[in-house]
């Protein structure tokens, strides 16, 4: 027999283990080679490039995932190769030199290899224009996906891979020389003592739920265990993520221990039926992958962490386009050749009727108030404000049917605005006093409200101020007073037409440069506020608006949650890799159990219970992880819409809920066959 | 005398049409109740093959075999699973105990399996461990013990249950010359005690002179039978001088 077909007959004879390492292997190139295609792709990158740095996220994204693909190859190379330490000495009894066993390994490794390396990029090709459509509806781009077939990626993947699996099959070839015979032939045979438990493993037990718990009420509520810390934000921060990360470790070595064990204690449910063996081998399985387990609850927690991140961040987005952008088209008529031609634009539009129409006005005023910025130390300070009538106000809330209107109670009283307003970090300024710089003149805020009238890009991004119609006629701006007229039309999300032909025409008759930056009247200079460029803008369309935004939050969530699955399936084949390793070596327990009359189906439930436990601890912990992570990360972001947030790492859960389907009936078929002995 | 067992022209074939390799011809024999009984002959001769068909592990090709009156051969995968915890009782050559469990876990493990009282379990225990003598290493886990303490630890679970038949692969195939001696007494004083039914396979002359009767098999039929009559030491004599006769395979210096 040719080495070659040797190596091929046992590629085939351990098919079942190979299939998930080819399968995790075969997937973490298919992404990567998607992502590679994507960054070549001139069509989505012209497309593209307008605001987001497209090529730099898709090739950084490309290097994670090689980074993710090669540990994990390394890793599972190494599980698979302790696995056949055996094989290798028997080889040798039989007479095979060294120099033809490490061919053998080597030829194996990369015949493997060059069949997942194939079958990857022909996935690949498959599946990376569907990527791509995902990715252009995540950036809510309407540029078209073009399919095209990209040379260089396929040769950079390519290069890539078969380095990668140059490195593992030469570890894999060099095995038989590292090893003396005798070695090779007690691989698998570790000593299996059972844990004991004394003094420390309860302390350590305890210790490890305490820390954990500690994390959770810290991160429950940030502001105030931020307190702690004498306001060290950075601090606190790191306390909760030590606290945490060690007291997961401690949790799964100790305190599950010690947990069992008393379960243990219990002989009435303990000597019950399965429960013996289930009970007992879960221990022992714990107790052997403790570290592991807490590591992967870890890396799970970071995971969804960063999907859910992300996908909170992106609908923070979202929620932030509708709460500072509240009309489709608004636009500046102190230029009225402009606004004509604008107004002309949109009447003339056939695809486009208008539903709400409305104008607004505003001085801009500087002005002083508390800060209330929880934590803060309430000092005044001194900023500019927008300042609009409760006339103008209402009337657009009104015609826009959403937001809140206001009832102001006398001419003192003020309604502020403030989008970035949220109860978790702020005290209420209500009832606090605001007064203007040049005046003197000062209002008590009456209440609060967090959308924009039409949008806060033509307001310079500042707060705005809502005072009585009789207020606002005496009040002195530092700048002239702007007009502007807000348009809400039918089909707005497919105005692209209509929003260049309106860019078009800014562009030619009002300015190049469509940020008009602050004009104070007082000092005739160009002023930028403490808090924004203060800049505002001639004209603005809520569809630029949401293109250039989803630009870069759509890519953002695209590539965490691209990143997520490589990731989370490297994670999954890991648990299952061991978990099957450890079904070899308990053939022989469950024949025995066989044998003194437990029945195939009471085997099976004790492998999907057992399995069922080994997979749901860490996940269980994870998701606590993440929960507590992603409320705080909810809460700094405003508490937007978290539905995104649960498809995301719900779509994580899922997979892993697969390969614990797999694991478990995989580990059943190895441990649930024949009693007699072959 | 009743019969316990009935095995009536027993046959095993294995692997497929074309490279059919038969193990056992044409089996029959009885075994009686409360019989200490020992199958002997040459490696390869189909022992194990036969133990594994009288105890249900494996199916025979054809033929019967009744356990207390009941057609094992017929009876579903569930049912013979029930039947082997209640009915039989094994004991291995490799002990086939659960690292996981400590030596009294172990040894009520098909109680528990059953549900029974806890109470009703440890006073069995309790009751089974003294007569083998282990009472003191309840809470040991088994690679914590001696070899020969894991061997009795399995005739303790073999035997938990009072099964109808305590069957015996080799027990003593890995214990050193005393603990096999000394487990030899413990299964005798089971047989006399607790009139416990116990079929034995070995390959050892030593071994077999513990029993009351002794099957000979060779190349898979039933070659011969003989029963002891007088002292220990005569009857190994005559399991010597049949194994001489039989010829191949097994060593006369084991004694
Ligand atoms: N599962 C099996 N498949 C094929 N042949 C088997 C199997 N088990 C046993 N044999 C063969 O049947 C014969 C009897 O084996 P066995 O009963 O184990 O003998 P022993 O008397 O040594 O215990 C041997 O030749 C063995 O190779
Ligand atoms: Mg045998």
């Amino acid at each position: 027999m040719t080495l070659f077909k040797l190596a091929y007959k046992n590629v085939k004879s351990q098919f079942s283990d190979y299939v998930i390492y080819f399968f995790s292997i075969s997937f973490s190139i298919m992404i990567y080679f998607s992502f590679v295609s994507m960054a070549n792709d001139e069509a989505l990158l012209a497309a593209a490039s307008k605001s987001a740095k497209l090529d730099v996220a898709l090739q950084f994204s490309g290097v994670m995932i090689l980074v993710f693909a090669v540990l994990f190859m390394i890793y599972a190379n190494n599980f698979f190769i302790k696995k056949r330490k055996k094989e290798i000495g028997l080889y040798n009894l039989l007479g095979m030199k060294k120099l033809q066993i490490s061919k053998l390994f080597f030829m194996e490794n990369m015949v493997v290899g060059v069949v997942a390396l194939a079958s990857g990029i022909v996935l690949g090709v498959i599946l990376s224009k569907l990527f791509m459509l995902i990715l252009l509806r995540m950036m809510q781009s309407d540029v078209t996906a073009s399919f095209s077939f990209s040379m260089n990626a396929v040769f950079q993947t390519i290069i890539i891979f078969v380095l990668i699996f140059l490195f593992t099959s030469i570890q894999n070839a060099s095995l038989v020389y590292r090893y003396r015979l005798i070695d090779l032939f007690k691989a698998n045979s570790d000593g299996n003592k059972l844990p004991k438990i004394g003094f420390f493993s309860y302390f350590f037990g305890i210790l490890g739920l305490g820390m954990m718990l500690f994390g959770y009420y810290l991160a429950n509520d940030f502001m105030h265990g931020v307190e702690l810390f004498h306001n060290d934000f950075f601090m606190a921060a790191i306390v909760i993520f030590l606290s945490t990360i060690i007291g997961t470790y401690l949790f799964f070595n100790a305190f599950l221990v010690v947990f069992i064990k008393m379960k243990m204690k219990n002989k009435k449910t303990y000597y019950r039926g399965m429960n013996l063996i289930t009970t007992s081998n879960l221990l022992f399985r714990i107790k052997k992958n403790a570290s592991t387990l807490a590591t992967i609850a870890i890396l799970s927690a970071t995971t969804l962490s960063a999907v859910g991140g992300a996908s909170i961040v992106y609908s923070y987005v979202s929620d932030q386009v509708d709460r500072t952008t509240t009309y489709d088209i608004v636009y500046d008529e102190s230029n009225p050749a402009a606004a004509s031609e604008i107004a002309a634009l949109i009447a003339q539009n056939p695809d486009h009727k208008i539903t709400a129409e409305t104008e607004i006005s505003y001085k801009t005023v500087e002005a002083t108030t508390k800060n209330t910025v929880k934590q803060g130390n309430g000092e005044e300070v001194d900023d500019y404000y927008s300042v609009i009538s409760e006339s103008d106000y209402n009337q657009s809330i009104e015609k826009n049917k959403g937001g809140k209107k206001v009832q102001l109670e006398n001419n003192q009283q003020t309604l502020l605005i403030s989008m970035m307003y949220s109860d978790e970090f702020f005290d209420s300024p209500k009832g606090n006093s605001i007064t203007l710089k040049d005046s003197n003149e000062t209002f008590d805020i009456q209440d609060i409200a967090t959308e924009a009238p039409v949008s806060s890009v033509t307001t310079y991004n500042m707060n705005l101020l809502v005072v009585s119609d009789v207020a606002y006629q005496k009040i002195k701006g530092i700048e002239p007073e702007y007009h502007y007229r807000a348009v809400n039309v039918t089909n707005a999300k497919d105005m692209k037409a209509l929003a260049n032909a309106i860019r078009k025409v800014v562009t030619e008759k009002v300015s190049e440069n469509q940020r008009i930056p602050l004009q104070d009247n007082r000092t005739q200079t160009t002023e930028a506020s403490a808090f924004n460029d203060a800049t505002r803008a001639a004209y603005i369309t809520k569809y630029e608006v949401s293109q250039e935004v989803f630009a870069v939050f759509g890519l953002i969530m695209y590539v965490a949650a691209f990143l997520g699955l490589v990731f989370m399936v490297a994670t999954g084949s890991i648990i299952m890799l061991k978990q099957l390793s450890e079904a070899q070596e308990e053939i022989g327990r469950y024949r025995i159990l066989k044998k003194i009359g437990v029945n195939r189906k009471e085997i099976k439930k004790t492998v999907y219970k057992q399995t069922g436990f080994v997979f749901a601890l860490p996940i269980i912990v994870g998701i606590t992880h993440a929960i507590f992570a992603l409320r705080l990360a909810s809460s700094i972001f405003m508490n937007p819409s978290i539905l995104l947030t649960f498809l995301a790492c719900g779509m994580f859960i899922f997979i892993y809920a697969v390969f614990f389907l797999f694991t478990a009936r995989a580990y059943n078929k190895i441990v649930n066959g024949s009693m007699v002995q072959s | 005398m009743t019969n316990l067992v009935e095995v009536n022209h027993l046959k095993k074939t294995y692997g497929k049409k074309g490279n059919l390799y038969t193990a056992l011809e044409n089996i029959s024999f009885t075994i009686e109740q409360g019989e200490f009984i020992g199958i002997m002959g040459p490696s390869g001769a189909g022992k194990t093959t036969l133990l594994n068909i009288l105890s249900t592990i494996d199916k025979p090709t054809s033929g019967d075999i009744k356990i207390g009156g009941a057609d094992v051969t017929t009876m579903k995968d569930a049912a013979l699973s029930t039947f082997r915890r209640h009915e039989l009782g094994f004991i291995f050559q490799d002990f086939n105990l659960m690292d996981s469990l400590t030596v009294k876990e172990n040894i009520l493990l098909p109680l528990a399996l059953d549900k029974q009282p806890v109470s009703d379990m440890e006073g069995r225990v309790l009751y089974v461990t003294k007569i083998l003598g282990i009472d003191q290493l309840l809470k040991k886990y088994p690679n914590e013990i001696s070899i020969g303490q894991k061997q009795r630890v399995s005739a303790a679970r073999a035997m938990i249950t009072k099964p109808q038949l305590i069957v015996a692969d080799e027990p003593t195939g890995s214990l050193d010359s005393k603990s096999a001696t000394e487990l030899l007494q413990y299964l005798t004083e089971i047989n006399t005690k607790e009139q416990a039914t116990i079929l034995m396979v070995t390959h050892d002359a030593f071994s077999a002179s513990y029993c009351n009767r002794i099957l000979f098999i060779k190349d898979g039929v039933l070659f011969s039978e003989i029963r002891r009559t007088g002292t220990r030491k005569e009857f190994f004599q005559k399991i010597i001088d049949m194994q001489a006769t039989i010829g191949g395979g097994v060593s006369h210096d084991v004694i």
